[in-house]
């Protein structure tokens, strides 16, 4: 997640502004994630200056909306191919994501290409996302969790938030030692 | 040490943090690691994504498959009589009482001290004589 | 526009003159009519005493010497203190005035329909009577302590009250030992949390 919030989906459709010599330029609808709607075109225009001849103070924005996935209700395997830059050059990458939605699985691949690689949201460009069935998973840390009988216990962890208390992270200092094994 | 509750798909679980604190709801589908795929349709929680940290998991389940839609969820409920056997539970027994002792006004709170007052008179009575 | 200039009194006779003809003055006054500051001496609203205390209410003492102890809210004067009573029988609470800031107001109610509070019991009442037969001098030096002198006026009111609290007060079970215990608080007692 950046500092702008959780990732949405966009389609936002643009064209060069219409002159006498050509009325009626082509218009180009492009899939945008972006955090919101200002970041949004300004990466239609960042996309489209590569793929065309044109840009911002020529062109025009048509329309903007925001997708909203219709079945948010299940969880889904998501396969994301996307590009990025690192400190020493340009890498494709194919990653699965469980999420309930798309931007959901959107936004965990920002935040886990930062952890993992230190890449900013600026240096990442989405090619393409699809859902994925159960049997095309590919990467084993999705797969482990796409099994049937799937369970396990929580042998060791920190409880949120003890007898009444704040949670634990929420807190500098507590007086109460954290349990950390729950049946 | 033998393990008796699981993250598992129809697992019952009460929730520890947050606005829907102490309400219970049932795993639905695991996401990953940490994170689970919960529904609360028989306690007014939404369906949403939770993690480990947030949830206790208790030794009731109900048996639903995997990614169930709430009406199915509801229906394993009542098959299983899950409300029924979590009221029986000394953990939902004890949640009822802390709350019924929160709810104590001065006057009650006075009234539980002269009885505890009481009772351990008798007590102390009882061991003396033994 | 032209104007002419009509030599009137002073200011004071100007703003008169525009009292009785209701006509605004051709002259404006030089010098500003000093008008008194409007007092704001007895516009004060009444008190508002807040909801959860009314006649009934058993209210803790938080101040004074009868602090921590229960005592049955009778009346809110009209200066906006409470008038409470132990009863005096119970726990040594005089008919007395409370501010409602120091005092924390109990769910329990008592039925003081039946209380029959005389109508001279009021804020003049309580109202300290000031001697000044003794010399301040004198009573610097008199340093003999005496008891306080109750004036059989009062020890009548405070029977009348008693007589019909204790009807009451006496129904509820415990709750003549409630009135009499004093509140406090003891380890892990969060009185934030707490209801009363």
């Amino acid at each position: 997640m950046t500092v702008c919030g959780p990732m949405k989906q966009y389609q936002v459709v643009g064209r060069k502004a219409p002159t006498e010599a050509f009325p009626n330029p082509e218009a180009y609808r492009m899939i945008i994630f972006a955090p919101n709607m200002v970041i949004a075109r300004s990466k239609f225009w960042y996309f489209m200056q590569q793929f065309r001849k044109m840009k911002k103070t020529t062109g025009e924005i048509l329309d903007i909306n925001e997708i909203v996935e219709k079945n948010r209700n299940q969880v889904k395997n998501y396969g994301i191919w996307l590009r990025y830059d690192s400190r020493s050059g340009t890498h494709n990458m194919y990653r699965e994501y469980r999420d309930l939605n798309l931007c959901g699985a959107i936004t965990q691949l920002y935040d886990e290409m930062a952890g993992r690689h230190r890449t900013r949201p600026r240096s990442i460009q989405i090619i393409r996302t699809s859902t994925i069935a159960t049997a095309d998973v590919k990467r084993p840390n999705t797969l482990q969790f796409v099994g049937k009988g799937l369970k396990f216990p929580l042998p060791h962890r920190t409880d949120s938030a003890k007898r009444g208390n704040k949670a634990l992270s929420d807190q500098t200092f507590t007086v109460g030692r954290p349990t950390t094994c729950f049946r | 040490m033998v393990f008796t509750r699981f993250v598992e798909v129809g697992r019952v679980c009460m929730i520890n943090y947050g606005k829907d604190k102490g309400k219970l709801a049932t795993i639905v589908d695991i996401v990953d690691g940490n994170k689970c795929l919960i529904d609360g349709c028989n306690t007014g929680v939404a369906r949403q994504i939770i993690t480990f940290r947030r949830i206790a998991l208790t030794d009731l389940t109900c048996e639903i498959g995997r990614g169930a839609r709430a009406a199915c969820i509801k229906a394993a409920w009542k098959k299983g009589g899950v409300a029924e056997a979590w009221a029986k539970s000394s953990w939902a027994k004890k949640l009822a009482a802390k709350a019924v002792r929160g709810n104590l006004s001065d006057f009650d709170r006075f009234k539980v001290m002269v009885a505890r007052k009481q009772k351990s008179k008798i007590v102390a009575a009882k061991v003396k004589s033994m | 526009m032209t104007r002419s200039f009509v030599a009137t009194g002073g200011p004071k006779k100007a703003a008169k003159t525009v009292a009785a003809k209701g006509k605004s003055a051709r002259m404006y006054p030089a010098d500003d009519v000093a008008v008194p500051m409007k007092s704001r001496k007895g516009t004060r609203a009444p008190t508002k005493v807040r909801a959860s205390i009314t006649p009934g209410t058993v209210v803790i003492l938080l101040s004074g010497r009868f602090r921590g102890k229960r005592a049955v809210c009778l009346k809110i004067l009209d200066s906006g203190l409470l008038l409470v009573s132990g009863p005096y029988k119970v726990n040594g609470i005089p008919l007395k005035r409370v501010n409602q800031a120091y005092v924390i107001a109990t769910s329990t109610k008592v039925d003081v329909s039946g209380v029959k509070v005389p109508a001279t019991v009021n804020d003049a009442y309580f109202a300290q009577a000031t001697s000044n037969s003794v010399k301040s001098e004198d009573k610097f030096f008199d340093n003999e302590r005496k008891a306080a002198i109750v004036s059989d006026q009062r020890k009548a009111d405070q029977k009348a009250v008693d007589d019909g609290l204790m009807k009451v007060v006496t129904k509820e079970p415990m709750l003549k030992q409630y009135l009499n215990a004093k509140f406090s608080l003891t380890k892990n007692d969060r009185p934030h949390n707490m209801k009363f």
